[in-house]
């Protein structure tokens, strides 16, 4: 089974240290969530873990195969990414769109089982009604719904979301969680998301890791994160915790 | 009944799945895309054949067809003067027309694909106003590059410098698709101001020679020309056709590109260079024939779609279809006088591309 280990990375940009001294590992196939507030280094520690961005310090492997030593290439075979916002100039059906993410395994030719794979997961994620639409003209749970599939046909081991749904209402949010928590256990791989909502977040991640300040706060389970004490200390709100269908939920008090 | 916005719980790929709708309209679209392509080469090829009986100096289909058999075969026809009509005179022009107009339309394509941006074209990068200045650096003032280059050698030369200006400075920062387009834009007015200058100051003869050299026509292009463009061209755009996916995947966006294995700083800058080379032997020989660039990949765009699989192929031989078509009209609408084919190029395109916009309900770029 892959398994990433991050050990003791620190990033900056130009002089404003953003992560500091972080070291994580994933070695479980589930969903795990990163949370905590805005400009604390969430979506800047999954684009050094999928190589978007360098780390100044410390060293992130896969398998024990530092990311450093990967080709783009090889490394897209492995590990997908859904970015929180997708722009096309040109027009182009939602299955074409679903095809491109082929490409790390396909290159030039697109094989028969390249359009098996694309179909399997158009059906998957219920988009049949959709699939020769224009994917411009979509909404923006349909789009996101388009970009997390496109990330599925790489078949990655490792897939990395960042904020997929922010701009979703809840039922969006809750269809897309739910999906991505029973994807990763059924098709044993690892989902890592930045995610803003904490109840979504308590609901359906099997992992939570809080981040504060560029470092990480508390790794664990939604039970063992989300307390009243830690989310006063990362967010500087105050709330009451309470229980419902045995996961915590976060009530937010106004003082 | 499932309602649209319910993801189902995931399932395992089967074995083998039955063929259904996806694939099918799949491979029909497949279909679609290929046979308009071969329409056009088809259609290409028998406008080609009747453009070489047009002209001036009689000739029937069957006359084309003896001369270049025996061409083929050996024949001396050097006293010939029909032969010579044929072969030296309107073949090479219609034959450079079919590869100007293919390597133009492909630049073209890649350009708008790579730089995500609608209007790009090859001469957006400033090639074409380089070449124009090295043009006129030649006649006006008979500077040579090197020794005996002429015109050709100089606007190949001058054409260059926007893509290398781009390449030492991505050397700097990095070069985006917004920076290299500022850059070319930048350039082309610094060329442009310099060619005017140099108009300026230049005799009556030399400035007529300019501005015809920068509508462009395809009179002067001999049979070693064309091997040049051709052997240039060719190799270019089996280049840009193999890295057509890659095109495609940048037009998503840098980010995303990068995660799928496209490392985009570095191809874009091997495109940039590549389409530089092919727009720049096409326009040193023929001047600036404008329009064909940006408006033969739009055409094809609207009815084969985005993809650059078949956006490539499919601009090719339309851009070819298009500067043909444009050639035989500039040689016979006011006969014997020869209109220069970058004027009849941008009448002819320019409203059959705005019919499309407006007919076309559907965007296809934004």
């Amino acid at each position: 089974m892959t398994s990433i280990k991050i050990d003791d990375v620190s990033f900056s940009y130009n002089d404003v240290d953003v992560l500091k001294d972080i070291s994580l590992e994933f070695s479980s196939s589930n969903l795990t969530c990163i949370i905590g507030p805005n400009g604390v280094g969430k979506t800047t520690l999954v684009k050094c873990i999928n190589r978007l961005l360098k780390p100044n310090k410390g060293s992130i492997t896969i398998d024990g195969e530092d990311l450093s030593t990967f080709s783009l290439l090889d490394l897209s075979k492995r590990m997908a990414f859904v970015p929180n916002s997708v722009s096309s100039v040109f027009s182009m059906s939602v299955s074409e769109a679903i095809l491109m993410g082929r490409y790390p395994h396909s290159g030039w030719v697109t094989s028969d089982y390249d359009l098996r794979v694309v179909e399997d997961i158009i059906h998957t994620m219920n988009l049949e009604d959709l699939a020769d639409r224009n994917f411009r003209e979509l909404s923006a749970g349909q789009t996101q719904r388009v970009v997390i599939a496109r990330g599925l046909v790489q078949e990655p081991e490792i897939l990395i979301l960042d904020e997929p749904t922010s701009n979703l209402d809840v039922k969006h949010q809750m269809d897309i969680m739910k999906f991505l928590n029973n994807y990763s256990k059924n098709m044993n791989i690892k989902v890592i998301m930045v995610c803003h909502d904490l109840n979504i977040t308590s609901n359906f991640a099997d992992r939570i890791i809080m981040m504060h300040n560029g470092r990480v706060f508390a790794d664990g389970t939604a039970e063992q994160v989300m307390t009243e004490e830690n989310i006063r200390n990362v967010y500087g709100v105050n709330s009451k915790i309470i229980d419902v269908d045995g996961r915590p939920h976060v009530i937010m008090l106004k003082d | 009944m499932k309602s649209n916005t319910e993801i189902s719980i995931p399932t395992l790929p089967a074995e083998t799945s039955p063929e259904t709708n996806f694939r099918l309209s799949y491979r029909s679209k497949f279909l679609k895309r290929v046979a308009f392509i071969s329409v056009c080469a088809i259609i290409c090829f028998i406008v080609s054949l009747y453009s070489v009986t047009l002209g001036s100096y009689g000739l029937t289909m069957g006359d084309v067809f003896h001369y270049i058999a025996q061409a083929i075969m050996g024949v001396d026809l050097s006293e010939n003067n029909a032969a010579y009509v044929v072969l030296n005179l309107r073949l090479p022009r219609i034959i450079a027309a079919i590869v100007c107009g293919a390597a133009l339309a492909i630049c073209g394509a890649a350009m708008q694909s790579m730089m995500k941006n609608p209007l790009a074209d090859p001469y957006t990068m400033g090639i074409s106003s380089g070449a124009g200045f090295g043009a006129a650096l030649a006649i006006i003032f008979g500077i040579e590059f090197i020794a005996g280059g002429g015109i050709i050698i100089n606007a190949f030369i001058c054409a260059l410098i926007p893509a290398l200006v781009i390449l030492f400075l991505s050397k700097v920062r990095r070069a985006t698709p917004t920076m290299m387009i500022l850059c070319g834009i930048s350039l082309m007015y610094v060329f442009n101001a310099m060619t005017q200058l140099f108009m300026l100051v230049s005799s009556p003869d030399d400035l007529s020679a300019v501005y015809t050299w920068m509508v462009g026509s395809l009179a002067d292009v001999s049979w070693s020309d064309l091997a040049i463009i051709s052997i240039i061209t060719l190799a270019g755009s089996i280049y840009i056709q193999i890295m057509a996916n890659q095109l495609n995947i940048m037009g998503i966006g840098d980010e995303s590109a990068k995660t799928m294995g496209v490392n985009v700083d570095r191809q874009r800058l091997i495109i940039l260079m590549v389409i530089t080379l092919v727009a720049a032997s096409v326009v040193s020989f023929t001047g600036v024939i404008g329009f064909v660039g940006l408006v033969a990949p739009h055409i094809v765009r609207i009815v084969l779609g985005a993809d650059n699989k078949f956006l490539i192929p499919g601009s090719a031989v339309f851009g070819a279809v298009l500067l043909l078509v444009s050639d035989m009209v500039a040689r016979t609408i006011v006969a014997p006088t020869m209109l220069p084919v970058g004027v009849i190029t941008a009448c002819l395109g320019g409203p059959i591309f705005m019919y499309l916009i407006l007919r076309n309900s559907k965007e296809v770029w934004s």
